[in-house]
């Protein structure tokens, strides 16, 4: 091994040479400029070397080939043409490679992501092992980038352009049968034969031609100028309806695609190296890469004490929230015991599981067998039978104080002493509900968030007896089942329904002041919110909104009194999503501002797009009013920093993460001027809109 | 016999009516279920169990070894051995004569001993006419070989063959089941108003049983995912059965003679049961109190043309070897395959003669028993008869309710396809 190589292991056996990526003091292999060093070292000595007659690059990490740049790079370029530099580089090494004389294998053996793809498609053969740990990603546009080795190049011409186009786009992951499917890999072999079958390649010699698989007609469709240009505009179509077109990344990978497909030349590389430069300099990129960064903390973070393993889990309450996390935890390997009072209950949460299932199974072309494993570890009861083994349990029932006490207390007798007992209230005391429980320090909430498949965030609340064993068991278990916990402190509504409970009692004012529900709405949309604040009533449902409105107001004095906004829809029995009414008409999964209704109840209907002004007072009327919100938590520390309130709000909420969470956004907007707005704002519409302590301070600074 | 075997504790799933909610359950689904149900409910680390076996006679070609399928299904670790055993109708008592064997020679600690069945889910298979056809056209190369081949098919071909019937059907003496009972019927001149009588009181038992929630304590309900669906409750026993009604039907395997019925026989049905065995070191280690021991069991044979007969045969086999009788035993389980047979089996209890007529060893511990300590929750005429479960599912009931009854001695009897009988005696501390 050459000293000067730290993490490659060059070696030449029978005239090949073998490239083994084996990043030193690191997890994976990434590219850093050590490591682009490297290879371009080892490189030249290929080159160089006339007895060679093909290359392999490998990794001797487990199940990691190459996952791509290193984030830390990427996040700390912030001139442009530095980035494009940087792009550059590495398209030189990657040409270099392409431009061998002989055959280059990539020998993928896991995870090939990013760069790591980038540098196998310029190679000659690329093989991967049978193994499901194989995963082939281009995910640059998820951090606000495109592909910049040369990705936005090679893949276009190996794969055609519409597949090219859904794996740049999208950045999604795909799996060895469906790279080889579409011609993305030229094998697939068994885990230890990888570098056998890498010679046999090798052996085969340099291509002759482009190994299309796809269908005759369609690499002929794909070469004709119309049709090319249906494709780039139903991709842009598609772009715009997924992120309202906030994210640039996508929209630039799909014009240098369009620019360059099929015509690659030095003009193209330089158009990818540019556009990188420019995107990789952008507050989106930073904004999404430090999202990336903290969400990556966590996961790796674990807390001081070793957690207790928890396999077997128990769930009491079959509803929604309760049929959510069983389908979460069967998926993630726990058995899982779901109690509730009534069959009838159970037979539905269970089907809730069941449909879960099968519409992944559906979507992701799983087997019927992995649905029934799945469902196989999931068992029921209306009694307390078969709960001694469970490690866990966790409450989803109704939010009610007494009843949750009860409840909990009940099977406290019949799970083992040391079972940790959590509930999943959303805004309750969690040193209260652990009162009567015996060994109270166990107690703990973990607030997962609806629909628990798809939001990432779990709360953990650390009661007052709470012990510390039991919030570093619940953060690992968090963890386990892919979550993304942050700790909060036992304060009413914690950290996201709180701020959550202010927007939505300030956007009912905001349309008592006279402004158009769909005005509202379609702003907050605008502004990168998954859903306007009167579709998320409707969506958690008019009765909890208010419900949890009123306790909020109760629980805070400067709380807004809640508006009589939802009185009228209450008294209509229309509860929002649930029975198909709230603001919205809602058919399937279509919904229609219900005009008429909101008429009657003496609002708004105007129906013109808002102006800019408007637009801003809807923005920061509801906007800075949570971030007001987030900073006076901190202060309360209900939680420990603004990273935490980031990441709670984007991935408890789906707020805008293009704009790097609230606490970012507040930043952005200058603290100085924020808090000069909030009073100004408070003079005008109520006193919660006072700068609360913690943002005095801090813009100061 | 040895040493006593405990029967820690067991569970069943509903038995439903072959062709109904579980026609799309599988006979291994429906092991696991009772089998991680009981596991869930008992204090024993998976990890300790020695072996599963599980019996079942229509072996589902998707789950060969059916036992092994049904423990890693439910969850059991990988490195514990399973079996499938198989005694046609009282497979599901055979699981758990074989458990025994191992706990009493030393090989296991903790057994769980089932029996699964999914009637429903028996196929209808093509005629070996169709296989050849199938092969030979395989064979053929070119066109004309081909055409050749496919001019000879014959659409008799593609008539099915229904694997239930052919399984229900004795290949040595060549009766279906029915018959058989039909003959024990004639032999032992058992009339028809007898017959439709036991299956009107069969049908009234259990419906008390699932009324009274006696059957909820040995009945975990089961999720059927293709109807949504929980079913916790047998489909079979008719609470508004009546004598009229049973009396309408005309003979089934006799049409002009016979007194034989569908409505005086046990239904075609699915359903699964398992028991968790245990030795007497591991039940003081656990601290358990077992529902109740295992002391005696044995199994005998007899012409195939009488096989209803087979508990006869049997229960003094296993009085036998414990030097007891049947006058001692204080409630009694005897599988209704037909009402027929079962009332031929009270009839030789009842009178040694008839017993030696038929050549039974050990007569002599035979004796009249009371009809009000037979089959208490009735039996498989209205819960069914899943035909590798019904032998462990009456082990089951009986245990519960010497438990319940707080009786002492108890007997499970049950009549085996292809003329044997198997019985299992009982004892609860």
């Amino acid at each position: 091994m050459d000293k000067a190589l730290q993490h490659i292991d060059f070696q030449i056996l029978d005239g090949i040479a073998y490239l083994g990526f084996d990043m030193k003091d690191k997890a994976v292999n990434i590219f850093t400029q050590d490591t682009i060093d490297e290879l371009s070292l080892c490189l030249r000595k290929v080159f160089s070397n006339s007895e060679l007659h093909g290359v392999i690059i490998y990794s001797k990490k487990k199940d990691q080939f190459i996952a791509g740049a290193n984030i830390g790079d990427i996040a700390s370029i912030k001139d442009p043409s530095v980035g494009a530099d940087k792009a550059r580089e590495g398209q030189d090494l990657m040409e270099s490679i392409e431009s061998l004389k002989i055959p280059v294998v990539a020998a993928i053996n896991g995870s090939c992501i990013g760069g790591g793809l980038e540098l196998a498609l310029a190679c000659t053969y690329r093989i991967t092992t049978d193994s499901d740990k194989v995963r082939l990603q281009l995910p640059e546009v998820q951090l606000g980038i495109l592909p910049g080795f040369g990705g936005t190049q090679r893949l276009p011409k190996w794969i055609g352009l519409q597949n090219a186009l859904d794996l740049i786009l999208t950045g999604r992951p795909i799996m060895a049968k469906k790279a080889y499917r579409i011609g993305l890999i030229d094998d697939i072999t068994p885990e230890p034969l990888l570098l056998e079958t890498a010679k046999k390649w090798i052996s085969v010699g340099k291509r002759k031609a482009f190994p299309y698989k796809q269908p005759l007609l369609l690499r002929f469709l794909e070469r004709i100028k119309p049709v090319q240009k249906i494709i780039y505009h139903l991709a842009k179509k598609s772009i715009i309806q997924k992120t309202g077109g906030n994210y640039p990344a996508p929209l630039q990978a799909l014009d240098v695609i369009q620019k360059t497909f099929r015509k690659t030349d030095a003009f193209s590389y330089d158009l990818e190296a540019q556009k990188l430069g420019s995107l990789v300099a952008s507050p989106i990129c930073k904004s999404l890469v430090q999202m990336f960064q903290w969400t990556e903390e966590i996961k790796k973070t674990s807390l001081d004490l070793p957690p207790q393993p928890i396999s077997k889990t128990a769930i009491l309450g079959a509803g929604v929230m309760g049929s959510g996390i069983a389908h979460l935890f069967t998926k993630m390997n726990k058995d899982v015991r779901i109690k509730d009072v009534s069959l009838e209950a159970i037979e539905k949460g269970m089907s809730f599981i069941f449909d879960t299932f099968n519409k992944e199974r559906v979507k992701k072309k799983l087997s019927r067998r992995y649905v029934q494993n799945k469902m196989g570890h999931v068992s029921f009861t209306t009694n307390n039978k078969g709960f001694r083994k469970c490690q866990f349990v966790i409450e989803a029932i109704v939010e009610d104080m007494q009843v949750k006490q009860k409840v909990l207390s009940d099977i406290a007798r019949f799970v083992s002493p040391d079972a940790i007992i959590a509930t999943n209230t959303s805004a309750l005391s969690i040193t209260e509900m652990a009162g009567p429980i015996p060994n109270p320090e166990r107690v703990v909430g973990l607030h997962f968030f609806n629909p628990v498949s798809r939001m990432p965030l779990v709360e953990i609340i650390q009661g007052d007896q709470t012990s510390e064993q039991t919030v570093s068991t619940v953060y690992a278990f968090a963890l386990s089942v892919g979550k993304i916990p942050i700790l909060v402190a036992d304060r009413p509504g914690f950290l996201v329904n709180r701020i959550l409970g202010m927007y939505l009692a300030e956007a009912t004012h905001l349309a008592q002041d006279g402004i158009s529900i769909k005005d509202i709405d379609y702003t907050m949309k605008k502004f990168g919110m998954p859903m306007g604040p009167f579709e998320l009533m409707d969506e958690v449902g008019i009765d909890i909104a208010s419900h949890v409105g009123k306790f909020l107001g109760e629980s805070f004095g400067y709380f807004p009194t809640p508006s009589n906004i939802l009185s009228p829809l209450l008294e209509a029995g229309r509860l929002g999503r649930k029975n198909n009414l709230g603001f919205y008409q809602h058919k399937g999964n279509h919904k229609k501002l219900d005009q008429s209704f909101i008429k009657k109840m003496g609002l708004s209907t105007s129906s013109q797009t808002p102006d800019d002004k408007i637009e801003r007072v809807i923005v920061d009327r509801l906007v800075l009013l949570m971030g007001n919100e987030a900073y006076r938590c901190l202060g309360e520390n209900v939680v420990r920093s603004e990273r935490d309130i980031d990441v709670g709000m984007v991935l408890g909420t789906g707020f805008a993460p293009f704009r790097g969470g609230l606490a970012h956004y507040m930043k952005s907007r200058n603290l100085e001027n924020v808090k000069t707005t909030l009073t100004a704002y408070s003079a005008k519409y109520g006193k919660h809109f006072e700068p609360c302590q913690k943002l005095i301070e801090l813009s100061y600074r | 016999m040895s040493t006593p075997v405990a029967i820690v504790d067991g569970l069943r799933t509903p038995f439903v009516k072959a062709g109904g909610e579980f026609s799309f359950v599988s006979a291994q689904e429906l092991g696991r279920v009772a089998t991680a149900e009981l596991l869930a409910q008992s204090q024993i680390d998976p990890n300790h169990v020695d072996e599963v076996i599980f019996g079942n006679v229509a072996q589902p070609m998707d789950a060969t070894n059916i036992g092994r399928v049904v423990a890693l299904q439910a969850g059991l670790p990988m490195n514990i051995s399973a079996h499938t055993v198989s005694r046609n109708c009282a497979s599901g008592m055979q699981s758990i004569a074989t458990g025994v064997d191992l706990i009493q020679n030393g090989r296991s600690h903790i057994v769980i001993a089932g029996g699964t069945e999914s009637m429903s889910n028996i196929p209808l298979i093509f005629p070996k006419e169709m296989s050849l056809f199938l092969e030979q056209l395989a064979k053929s190369k070119t066109f004309f070989q081909k055409l050749k081949t496919v001019s000879g098919f014959h659409f008799s071909y593609l008539k099915p063959i229904i694997a239930l019937v052919q399984g229900l059907k004795d290949p040595f003496c060549g009766l279906s089941m029915g018959q058989t009972a039909q003959i024990l019927a004639n032999e032992f001149s058992i009339s028809r108003d007898e017959q439709d009588l036991f299956a009107l009181h069969s049908h009234q038992k259990a419906t008390h049983a699932m009324e009274s929630g006696r059957f909820d304590q040995e009945v975990t309900p089961v999720f059927v995912s293709k109807l949504k669906k929980i079913i916790q409750r047998d489909i079979g026993p008719r609470a508004n059965q009546t004598l009229q009604a049973l009396e309408k039907l005309k003979p089934f395997f006799d049409r002009k003679h016979g007194s034989v019925t569908v409505g005086n026989a046990c239904p075609i049905t699915d359903g699964a049961s398992a028991l968790l065995l245990m030795s007497e070191e591991k039940v003081k280690e656990y601290n358990l109190q077992p529902l109740a021991w295992i002391r005696s069991y044995a199994f005998g044979g007899l012409d195939p043309k009488r096989m209803g007969l087979g508990p006869a045969v049997a229960t003094p086999l296993a009085l036998k070897s414990i030097s007891k009788s049947l006058s001692s035993m204080e409630l009694i389980e005897i599988n209704e395959a037909f009402a027929a047979q079962v009332l031929s089996v009270l009839k030789v209890f009842k009178e040694p003669s008839l017993a030696k007529h038929v050549g039974i060893p050990h007569a002599e511990l035979l004796s009249e028993v009371d009809p009000s300590i037979v089959n208490v929750h009735g039996g498989a005429i209205a819960l069914g008869h899943p035909v590798g479960t019904s032998g462990n599912r009456i082990v089951l009931t009986l245990a519960k309710e010497l438990q319940l009854r707080n009786k002492k001695w108890g007997l499970a009897s049950i009549c085996i396809g292809g003329g044997q009988g198997g019985a299992m005696i009982l004892e609860k501390n």
